[in-house]
């Protein structure tokens, strides 16, 4: 019986995670004032004064508040961004090894041209037309995570195709395609949840850029990369401002990408660089 | 004679887990012993901890002492001294053991080039030279390629011309003709067995194939589960073989050809197969498949060396 | 080698056209016209159609496609809708602006990231554990945002060193220019550093564990030795790989960088174009960059195909 460690990254890592989730879901149902609620009598108030922990905005609305809310917005983006890409990459990766190698050329090449493209660059054209919002942000994220997705689920599952089990399930008959998902499907599900929790770091990282430039989110939902944009055009970059929602994505996102890293050594130490 | 090599009690661990365990080994000059076993036997790992060249988490134990020296006590500066001067290694797969960047010419001139300025500036004929002698038709052009467009046979004999190049005063090849053509084992062991002879060097042949060490090692050295279970002089351990395991290798080596003409009806097999590291029995590791198991077994037997055999066993033939 | 090239050359033709067709269909298919697009939301059905009669937005569509893809190659990236002014004169000073910082960047980025990725690489074979391999990865989850404002805080106004925004052409005085360009190439160099040592280390590691490298040890090479002389040379390759990836990267990190430190440069175009819904600006400027990445990632693959001796048979 094999002992694995479980390393410190997954622990740290979850808890920071489970930390934002909870928080999120404790915005839902209140905050200490309404994130949108202008009031300029209290403009820019520092640290803990007139009860605003963090203090306001220039004009007048609580930061503190705007960070849960933004962490509803964020931290739900983020997931369902992942989800997406996961979805799509598994998918373009199964159509690949399932049909016929040359299949499998043309949409890896497919996705190769994807991959050169930077996203950040389309969802600027895509913001140009049709307005920014979170349905365009999402969709294009979504498209551009799930080539390199597709890469990884594709390298974990030619190995299994070659496995006995998925032998005798072809020999009994069964298409292609059931034994891609019944078969496959739940032996590389460790590798998805690995993908999925890095790349709803990506997206949040991804969806605060689009937002700070001005092309994701904006007022009245709210998001960290919102929070950025205001904290840059009204008080220069270099206040708490912005550094307060700045280092609550670092956090996040270090968090799942400790998460991720620390799953990822757990199921296959190879990759760890250490001891064989 | 004093040995090159004399091995005491040499042990190769990770944690908890040993793939060598116990063994006792002298090697004489001009000596060819062939050390067998099946895969997992623990034979590479024995070769390459005499080497100091184990994998990352492995350690070896004991002693081994070349000449004058402890070779386990030696710092990694010391051993690259000792590496691939005194003793050159033969690898396994020709292929990953060659840098694929760079061509062959570069391998030899730097093990040629050493350490002595006026051999650095005639590498290439020494090069050449030692090809040519190995076999290699045109030597020249083959010093120039890449290790990935040449033959496997072609590639392992550029490994023992390596190793000859070194000069060294004791070879070990590790299975050196196991990613080779069936058809061009025996030349290529020609080959090394030539050149180690012209050396005045010793050999350890490791393999699996009991038959390449019958024609050509003089001392025959088993191993089993990480023990050296038995070792003598190839003829007598043949002929008299007193370890149930080297029996029952030897009887199954023998027997394709008599099953061929009729005088066996089935080929006699081990029953069961080697233990993993991780599932080996307490005492004998070979008690669970041996016929002649006893409840004395559930001790590991000691390693008794006399008269030139060694032998570890508490119920012998 | 020619086949090889043939083929490599044959895809870049086919990543051209697929992503240019890609950013042409965006342009005009969502949202509705582009012309409406440009009048903004007060426009009447009339005005609309008689800017797209202007535009040639009536003729068919692979008409459309090829007369831009022509203009392109002529180096005709349009007229802004809104200043009128030719996108040539504007790119001429824009772009010298995003071209520092990129090479900014790259210089900063180097410089951290090889030493790190070589050190953390030989710390971990000799089974140390490393602080450096940890700040890299930290360094890789750091938003640019928060690097620059704390550096922008910091040694910007704290310590008053270096500007925190603005620009001055190299012309003009180039020692003020060179000040401009330190915190936003800091910024930007930590993240691809990272990037380059998470990236080294791995793929020296590989190299380390592979056969030939014992046998070089074998043969009596150290384990330093093994690593600078063989281990090196074999990790350049994939790592020349990764070249493509990171000046993806470069062009959406330029962007950002660019906005923090009100830098002049084209993302403050392209931004501007967005906002103000110049359309036609906006798919140009977008469709130089992607030409500018498929064109390194295609010098990137023809180099490493020259340095792989095992592709050449």
């Amino acid at each position: 019986m094999r002992k694995r460690n479980v390393p410190v990254s997954v622990w740290f890592g979850g808890s920071i995670t489970l930390f934002f989730l909870l928080c999120s879901i404790f915005s839902l149902f209140w905050t200490p004032f309404d994130p949108n609620f202008v009031d300029t009598t209290k403009t820019s108030l520092g640290f803990g004064e007139a009860g605003h922990v963090l203090g306001t905005d220039i004009i007048g609305r609580d930061l503190l508040s705007g960070l849960l809310a933004g962490a509803k917005m964020s931290v739900f983006l983020g997931c369902v961004t992942a989800t997406i890409s996961v979805i799509l990459g598994t998918i373009f990766a199964f159509i690949a090894v399932g049909i016929s190698p040359w299949v499998d050329e043309v949409v890896m090449r497919f996705l190769d041209i994807l991959m050169a493209v930077p996203g950040v660059i389309v969802a600027l054209v895509i913001a140009t037309v049709s307005g920014p919002s979170a349905l365009s942000t999402v969709s294009v994220l979504s498209v551009f995570f799930a080539p390199v997705i597709a890469r990884v689920v594709r390298s974990a599952t030619i190995p299994l195709l070659n496995e006995d089990f998925v032998q005798s399930a072809r020999m009994y008959g069964r298409g292609k395609a059931f034994v891609l998902f019944r078969h496959v499907l739940p032996n590389i599900l460790s590798v998805l949840v690995v993908q999925f929790s890095l790349y709803s770091a990506n997206a949040v990282l991804a969806e605060s850029g689009l937002s700070y430039l001005g092309v994701g989110i904006s007022r009245p939902q709210i998001s960290w990369g919102t929070l950025l944009k205001e904290a840059q055009e009204t008080v220069g970059p270099t206040t708490g401002l912005m550094l307060w929602p700045a280092t609550v994505i670092l956090v996040f996102v270090l968090g799942l990408n400790l998460l991720g890293d620390g799953l990822r050594d757990v199921m296959d130490p190879r990759s760890a660089g250490r001891k064989s | 004679m004093k040995p090159i090599l004399q091995v005491r009690n040499f042990w190769v661990s990770s944690g908890n887990l040993s793939a060598v365990r116990g063994v006792d080994l002298d090697v004489f000059p001009g000596q060819k012993i062939g050390l067998v076993g099946e895969s997992g036997a623990g034979k590479s790992m024995f070769g390459l901890g005499i080497m100091d060249l184990l994998p990352f988490g492995w350690d070896a134990k004991g002693s081994a002492i070349l000449g004058d020296v402890d070779l386990l006590a030696l710092s990694e500066k010391d051993h690259c001294e000792i590496r691939g001067r005194q003793v050159a290694m033969v690898f396994q797969d020709s292929l990953s053991a060659l840098d694929p960047m760079k061509r062959i010419g570069w391998h030899f001139k730097r093990i040629v080039s050493r350490g002595s300025a006026d051999r650095a500036g005639e590498w290439q004929d020494i090069a050449f030279e030692i090809l040519t002698d190995l076999g290699v038709k045109d030597a020249g052009v083959t010093l120039r390629k890449y290790p990935h467009q040449l033959s496997g046979g072609q590639r392992q004999r550029i490994l023992i011309g390596m190793a000859v190049a070194a000069n060294p005063k004791l070879i070990i090849a590790d299975e050196p003709t196991t990613s080779v053509d069936t058809a061009i084992q025996r030349n290529v062991l020609d080959t090394l067995t030539a050149a180690t002879n012209k050396l005045g060097a010793s050999l350890i042949l490791i393999t699996h194939d009991l038959a390449l060490v019958a024609n050509y090692c003089d001392t025959l050295a088993v191993m089993y589960g990480g023990h050296l279970v038995e070792a003598g002089s190839t003829r007598e351990v043949l002929d008299k073989s007193r370890h149930p395991y080297t029996g029952a290798l030897i009887n199954s080596h023998i027997s394709l050809s008599r099953v061929i003409s009729k005088q066996l009806k089935t080929l006699p097999v081990i029953p069961g197969m080697m233990p993993s590291l991780e599932s080996m029995p307490t005492g004998c590791a070979f008690r669970l498949r041996c016929d002649r198991a006893v409840v004395a077994c559930e001790e590991i037997p000691p390693l008794l060396n006399a008269e030139g055999r060694s032998l570890r066993c508490w119920n012998p033939k | 080698m020619i086949v090889f090239l043939v083929r490599r050359l044959g895809f870049f033709a086919v990543s051209v056209l697929a992503t240019s067709g890609l950013i042409f269909v965006l342009v005009r298919m969502i949202g509705g016209s582009p012309a409406s697009v440009l009048l903004g939301e007060f426009s009447t059905p009339e005005d609309v159609y008689a800017l797209e009669e202007q535009l040639g937005l009536h003729r068919p569509m692979i008409v459309q496609y090829l007369s831009w893809l022509g203009q392109l190659l002529r180096g005709d990236f349009g007229i802004s809708f809104y200043s009128g002014i030719q996108l040539s004169t504007l790119l001429k000073s824009a772009l010298p602006v995003s071209i520092s910082l990129s090479i900014g960047a790259l210089t900063v980025g180097l410089t951290i990231g090889i030493p790190f990725g070589i050190i953390s690489a030989l710390r971990s074979f000799q089974g140390k554990g490393s602080l450096i391999d940890f700040v890299s990865q930290v360094g890789i989850a750091i938003p640019i945002f928060w690097s620059g404002a704390l550096l922008s805080l910091f040694f910007g106004v704290s310590l008053g060193w270096f500007p925190t925004g603005g620009w001055v052409p190299w012309s003009d005085a180039p020692v003020t220019t060179f000040r401009h360009l330190v915190l936003p190439s800091v910024t930007l160099g930590i993240g691809i550093g990272s990037v380059l040592a998470r990236f080294i280390r791995t793929a020296i590691v590989e190299v380390m564990r592979q056969d030939y490298i014992r046998t070089g040890r074998a043969f009596g090479m150290s384990v330093q030795k093994s690593l600078f002389v063989v281990g090196l040379r074999n990790a350049a390759l994939p790592v020349v790989t990764v070249l493509g990836n990171i000046v993806s990267h470069l062009v959406g990190g330029t962007v950002l960088t660019e906005t923090l430190f009100s830098m002049p440069g084209l993302s403050r175009m392209i931004l501007g174009a967005v906002v103000g819904r110049d359309i036609f600006v906006v798919q140009n400027l977008v469709m130089i960059l992607i030409l500018y990445v498929l064109i390194v990632n295609l010098l990137v693959d023809i180099s490493y195909y020259l340095l792989d001796k095992r592709l050449r048979i």
